[in-house]
């Protein structure tokens, strides 16, 4: 521990191992919470265990978990599909409206301070509750709400989540009007912060507002639309509590997604196993979404 | 933003006169439309809540009336009496409110602890322990909720309050907010002035740094707080007992028993006393909340 503390300083430039005994309990932590899980992990997705079975009678058996996913197993095909569809669709889809919500209230409108709290309210409620409240909205028959609305509106009434067809587009709805309102207050923070006098010294320059929304605007938003592009998108990836009270991955999988189906291979079917397989799919899944989209939205030199 | 273009087009073609009168017309149809817009928008945000709180007073019978009866034609207080008579919600918001504040409070303080070290010391390997602590929140949880079901389960915890708040008790994101805040609010004049006056690293920490992070606990914990009062996987994996169950356990495992038509009003009276307390603080704390969004979201 001494030869150690010389190695750290504080601002005087004198040695003390301060940090090293304020970051232990963090060091700790990141140990046995997150470096070892994710080791065990990566173990586990190589071996058959079960977790009724003993740790110790699990046969490890190479890649066979993966290619049993990838062949073999239908219903994770499927999980896997509707995940990267839902992906794809609400990020892009989320984003557009909260940028347009953004812009729009970052005019001096009166009263705008009341809509943002009107937007920002679903993201800050439960996601069961809602799923609850959305589920009794999306009732199938002529007089669930939205079907009321229809009719009145005289379009056709649809079965939403008991349809193979709908199931999965009404969660997605569902989560598009919870996430909105948290990535337009992201951008509107982030358009705040961009100073007035940009603005200024560009009209004085002659430049008209879709020059300065070209050149001021969007380059001071990249940082910011990237930041949100891939925190949704890692987020979108996880939806499980959504599917779980809705349509428990109904009717016939057809909104089954990728987490809800590992809870359920590993805590109901008790194959650890697969289960472990198919974090890891999903993980290589993210990883290389997201680094795709830094490419494309990252900062160019 | 349109009147800066709008008087660019038209002045070439209009006379002096017309102009202002003009001019004015269109901005206030822009903003007529705009309110007209934002007043939709508002309504599709809202209805649900509002659609929730109005139903859990209806009789069963009102919810399939059609056209659509807005308003409960006699308040039905009962249902919210019955749903509390036959399920544990009080036992459950106690489960959430201790759950959700203790590891609020661990995360704002260890990771203040953390934050202090890596924002005012100099140490060999630094930067490496920011680019480790910042990567780690890329790597969803769901890779990680065997094993820690695994470890809990070993250490005979299941369906206690360890396991709901242990794993919880230290966040990727606690750590980096407190080193941003500390990093650009604690002035190093000060803890200069402590160290000079002999004061020890730790006593540093507790008298001058603790105090001056208040807004940053405030911010850190509330977020904390709601996190985790509306998490469901974590809690869903590691309970069992009804005692112990959380309230969006609670809520959840409404559906089972309330699903039917009948229930109906019951189940939405349910909902509406799972959703208030939550955002309740969300809106109370909403200024904090888009102060930690500034924080942490953009560098």
């Amino acid at each position: 521990m001494i030869a150690r503390a010389r190695r750290s300083w504080n601002r005087g430039g004198r040695p003390t191992a301060a940090p090293y005994l304020f970051l232990l309990p963090t060091t700790a932590y990141f140990a046995i919470f997150w470096i070892l899980p994710f080791i065990f992990t990566i173990w586990v997705s190589l071996t058959n265990w079960n977790i009724l079975g003993n740790l110790s009678q699990a046969r490890f058996q190479g890649l066979e978990n993966y290619a049993a996913l990838l062949t073999t197993d239908p219903i994770f095909r499927i999980a896997v599909k509707n995940t990267f569809f839902y992906v794809v669709v609400n990020v892009p889809v989320v984003m557009a409206l909260a940028l347009g919500l953004a812009l729009l209230l970052n005019r001096p409108l009166p009263g705008r301070t009341l809509f943002r709290t009107i937007a920002f309210v679903p993201y800050g409620a439960s996601v069961v509750a809602l799923a609850i409240i959305w589920k009794i909205i999306y009732s199938p028959t002529p007089n669930g709400l939205l079907n009321s609305l229809l009719a009145y509106a005289g379009l056709p009434i649809q079965s939403w989540l008991n349809s193979s067809s709908l199931a999965l587009p009404s969660i997605m709805i569902m989560d598009m009007w919870k996430w909105t309102g948290y990535s337009m207050v992201v951008f509107l923070v982030a358009l705040s912060n961009i100073p007035q006098m940009y603005y200024d010294a560009a009209r004085v320059d002659g430049a008209n507002s879709r020059g300065t929304f070209r050149y001021i605007t969007i380059p001071a938003l990249r940082p910011v639309f990237l930041f949100s592009v891939v925190t949704s998108t890692i987020g979108a990836f996880q939806v499980f509590a959504q599917v779980y009270v809705m349509t428990s991955g109904g009717p016939a999988n057809a909104s089954e997604v990728v987490v809800h189906y590992m809870y359920m291979v590993a805590f109901k079917w008790l194959r650890m196993g697969d289960a472990a397989a198919m974090a890891m799919v999903l993980l290589g899944l993210i990883l290389v979404l997201v680094m795709g989209e830094v490419r494309i939205l990252g900062e160019r030199e | 933003m349109s009147s800066a273009s709008f008087r660019g087009r038209s002045s070439s073609r209009r006379t002096a006169a017309q102009e202002p009168f003009t001019r004015a017309l269109l901005r206030l149809l822009t903003t007529a439309v705009l309110y007209i817009a934002l007043l939709f928008i508002s309504f599709i945000f809202i209805l649900p809540f509002v659609w929730t709180l109005l139903g859990s007073l209806k009789r069963p019978g009102e919810l399939l009336v059609v056209p659509i009866q807005w308003l409960p034609k006699v308040p039905q207080w009962d249902n919210y009496l019955k749903i509390f008579q036959a399920m544990p919600f009080g036992r459950s918001m106690l489960n959430s409110l201790v759950v959700s504040a203790s590891v609020a409070a661990s995360v704002v303080f260890i990771g203040s602890l953390a934050g202090f070290a890596l924002a005012k010391y100099r140490f060999r390997g630094q930067n490496a322990y920011v680019t480790f602590i910042l990567s780690t929140m890329m790597v969803p949880y769901f890779v990680f909720l065997m094993p820690t079901f695994f470890m809990i389960h070993a250490l005979g915890w299941v369906d206690t309050y360890w396991a709901l708040i242990v794993p919880n008790c230290i966040t990727a994101f606690g750590v980096f907010f407190m080193k941003q805040f500390i990093g650009a609010t604690v002035p190093d004049e000060l803890i200069d002035a402590a160290r000079i006056d002999g004061c020890s690293e730790l006593r540093m920490f507790l008298i001058i740094v603790m105090p001056l992070c208040k807004s940053a606990y405030l911010v850190l914990g509330v977020l904390t707080f709601i996190a985790n009062w509306n998490d469901f996987l974590w809690p869903l994996v590691v309970t069992q007992s009804r005692e112990m169950f959380t309230l969006q356990l609670l809520l959840s495992s409404l559906q089972d028993g309330y699903g039917s038509m009948k229930f109906m009003p019951q189940l939405m009276a349910g909902t509406t006393v799972g959703l208030v307390p939550g955002l309740l603080l969300f809106i109370l704390a909403q200024r904090q909340i888009v102060q930690g969004i500034a924080i942490t979201g953009l560098k």
